[in-house]
């Protein structure tokens, strides 16, 4: 009897009847494609941050490729400057060359076994790619000459900087004092 | 009976078939009924043919930025390697840069603590050396001077000038002068004397905390 009832009642309202028929059906729809809009946009908005990138890094690459061809000349120039630790006869040589060109006697070169902790691992200023050669050189000369001789050491082809130094002044029985000097020297070399 | 009929006076059988009977309410109501049912069609469907337009709409843009980026994407291949070829040369000059890292040239300490110093003061040892803190990682320039002075105020008026050396306060750096001296050599008539300047970085915490 109810379901009768029912059934005339829905016969009196067919209009409403297929409306609801209707949006059973789209809301069906609305749910199967519920996930789809939502990948979309996310997959949109992926491409476009991808494609903001693409754009981006063109613009910064304008002339890119010229400095790099700049950097990498000198580079090439960095590489053919540095110390190769097995050419350890070479390389102590080289620092006796300064004796040439300067009014100075270099007393001693000598190789240190042990690393600088400025440069080495862990160190505030750690060498990654290269390393650095510690030589102690002592020698003996007169203030203009040992203040040439520490600038050209800077002025070198090679990579070389003072970490240490002592200077002390010796009386000569002549009218130029004489310095004796030992310096801690660091030399950039290539990395073994 | 007649005192019957005056207990029942109004009653009579209801014969009437309610279904069959026209509507005849003054202001009918059947149709809001059919009239919600087709709004919420017509609301959802709309909805329906929305997020339709708006799937087919991204759809379109996302084949189009694919197309795009299919496009720039051998330059953007050759730019990321450009980059990678940037990094690492670059990286070769800055470590050149932590090489050389120090705050001043030796040549040029010496050259200004010799032509600062007084007339009549005599160095005798010179000496620079660094430090490096492990904790922290910083690197200190400790400067040793050992040296004669005829009198007093003249190894004051050398602290004064040091003090007053940008040389010796480089930026970021700190610098701390400490002098002492010895008894008058009676042989010489000149006291024995040494300053000692100790160059530090200035700790970036402390900083902070000060402000």
């Amino acid at each position: 009897m109810a379901g009768n009832s029912i059934v005339d009642k829905l016969k009196r309202y067919p209009l409403a009847l297929l409306s609801l028929v209707c949006w059973i059906a789209i809301a069906i729809v609305i749910f199967l494609r519920g996930d789809a809009l939502g990948n979309l946009e996310s997959k949109e908005n992926e491409l476009s941050s991808s494609l903001r990138l693409v754009e981006g890094n063109a613009v910064s690459s304008k002339d890119l490729e010229s400095q790099v061809e700049r950097l990498e000349k000198d580079v090439e120039a960095i590489e053919n400057r540095l110390f190769k630790k097995e050419r350890r006869a070479i390389n102590t040589d080289y620092l006796y060359s300064f004796e040439e060109d300067h009014d100075i006697l270099i007393r001693e070169v000598k190789l240190s076994e042990a690393e600088d902790s400025n440069h080495k691992k862990g160190g505030p200023n750690e060498l990654k790619i290269k390393s650095a050669i510690v030589y102690n050189v002592s020698l003996t000369g007169g203030y203009q000459s040992f203040m040439e001789y520490i600038y050209s050491l800077y002025k070198s082809d090679a990579f070389i900087r003072i970490a240490d130094l002592d200077i002390t002044g010796t009386k000569n029985s002549g009218t130029e004092s004489s310095l004796q000097a030992k310096l801690r020297i660091l030399v950039l070399s290539e990395k073994e | 009976m007649s005192k019957k009929k005056d207990l029942q006076p109004y009653w009579r059988p209801n014969v009437r078939i309610v279904e069959t009977l026209p509507d005849i309410k003054v202001v009918r109501t059947d149709f809001i009924i059919n009239f919600i049912a087709v709004s919420l069609v017509v609301i959802t469907g709309v909805y329906l043919l929305q997020r339709e337009y708006r799937v087919f709409a991204l759809s379109r843009s996302i084949s189009n930025l694919e197309q795009q980026i299919n496009v720039s994407n051998a330059d953007n291949n050759k730019n990321l390697k450009l980059n990678q070829r940037f990094f690492e040369a670059a990286n070769y000059v800055l470590e050149l840069q932590s090489f050389y890292s120090a705050p001043f040239r030796p040549y040029h300490l010496i050259a200004e603590l010799t032509q600062s110093k007084p007339e009549e003061m005599r160095f005798t040892k010179l000496s620079l050396s660094e430090s490096v803190a492990t904790k922290g990682k910083t690197v200190s320039f400790n400067i040793n001077i050992r040296c004669e002075v005829p009198d007093l105020t003249v190894l004051n008026s050398f602290k004064s000038i040091l003090a007053e050396s940008t040389l010796l306060k480089p930026e970021g750096y700190t610098a701390t002068i400490v002098e002492s001296f010895q008894a008058k050599n009676v042989q010489t008539g000149f006291f024995p004397c040494s300053v000692s300047v100790v160059i530090k970085p200035i700790d970036e915490k402390s900083k902070k905390d000060k402000k």
